[in-house]
């Protein structure tokens, strides 16, 4: 997981570092090339959640049990060929 | 982007191929719905709008590279299939509030930092292209070269929509604004409309050659 630009966002953001709470939505970002390489032990600790809830977001869906329309959808695919 | 089923110009794909072709598009059906629901905020359209898809995927079988991402490939049907349901005004950036409360709240146990209710309200007020462009990256876990391919747009310019799209829902969820209900403001309608002709411009490759 890349996190460079995290710290950078954080600081310019202002935000909360002290409660779990914390907002680190950039630690996903792919690594820009040629801008503000990562500095080790300046990119906040915590994992991200503003981030994870994007991902958690999908996932719901993709963990989703199948609705029965799709199924039968599917089915009638093969039947068709 | 529909084509023709017989161009002359397909190659014949095997017994194999079909097979591994209907196996793979019965994988992705989850995440087209996954997609689809980011797009365009309610659930039951977002399942009528993967079945178009899944429909327009079937037909066009034979276009799709075996071997490639059924993933990638599908999206672009989908996302093709929602810029014109967009365009006919079907959605209209509403969202089912109802649903997505109930279905959309962080576990509990978390420290529940961010209603997810408020993450996802505050995707939907996002212009479609940079919605589209943070759920390819941020949510589907593509890199920005594949969304690029998807949205048929350069490299830079996703890097550009999904930098705004996390600016603006940082500014959101740190300023406390994010929508309580459905955006029914026609002046956001009207910018957001805006928005998708301009991602409209921009047709995804893979799909629609």
């Amino acid at each position: 997981m890349q996190l460079c630009n995290r710290a950078r966002l954080s600081a310019a953001l202002h935000l909360p570092s002290s409660t779990g709470a914390q907002l680190q939505f950039m630690a996903r970002d792919k690594h820009e090339k040629g801008k503000a390489a990562p500095k080790p032990g300046t990119a906040a600790p915590r994992e991200p959640d503003w981030t994870a809830g994007l991902k958690q977001l999908y996932d719901s869906v993709v963990e989703e049990p199948l609705p029965e329309a799709f199924k039968d959808l599917l089915r009638k695919l093969d039947a068709a060929d | 982007m529909d084509h023709s089923a017989n161009d002359g110009e397909l190659p014949q794909r095997s017994a194999d191929d079909r097979r591994a072709f209907k196996r793979e598009l019965t994988q992705v059906v989850p995440h087209l719905r996954a997609f689809a629901r980011g797009l365009c905020g309610r659930p039951d359209m977002a399942d009528d709008l993967v079945q178009e898809a899944l429909l327009k995927a079937w037909a066009a079988r034979d276009r799709f590279e075996p071997g490639t991402s059924m993933r990638a490939w599908t999206f672009v049907i989908l996302r093709n299939a929602y810029l014109t349901d967009m365009r006919r005004n079907r959605f209209r950036g509403e969202y089912d509030e109802t649903v997505a409360e109930r279905i959309l709240i962080a576990p509990a146990g978390q420290e529940d930092p961010i209603h997810l209710g408020d993450l996802y309200r505050a995707l939907q007020t996002l212009p479609p292209e940079r919605r589209e462009a943070l759920l390819l990256v941020g949510a589907g876990g593509f890199s920005y070269e594949e969304a690029a391919t998807i949205c048929g747009c350069a490299v830079g310019t996703i890097k550009s929509r999904v930098g705004r799209a996390r600016a603006a829902l940082a500014g959101m969820i740190e300023d406390g604004t994010v929508p309580g209900r459905s955006i029914g403001d026609p002046a956001a309608h009207q910018a957001i409309m805006k928005e998708l002709e301009k991602a409209a411009s921009g047709n995804g490759k893979s799909a629609s050659r």
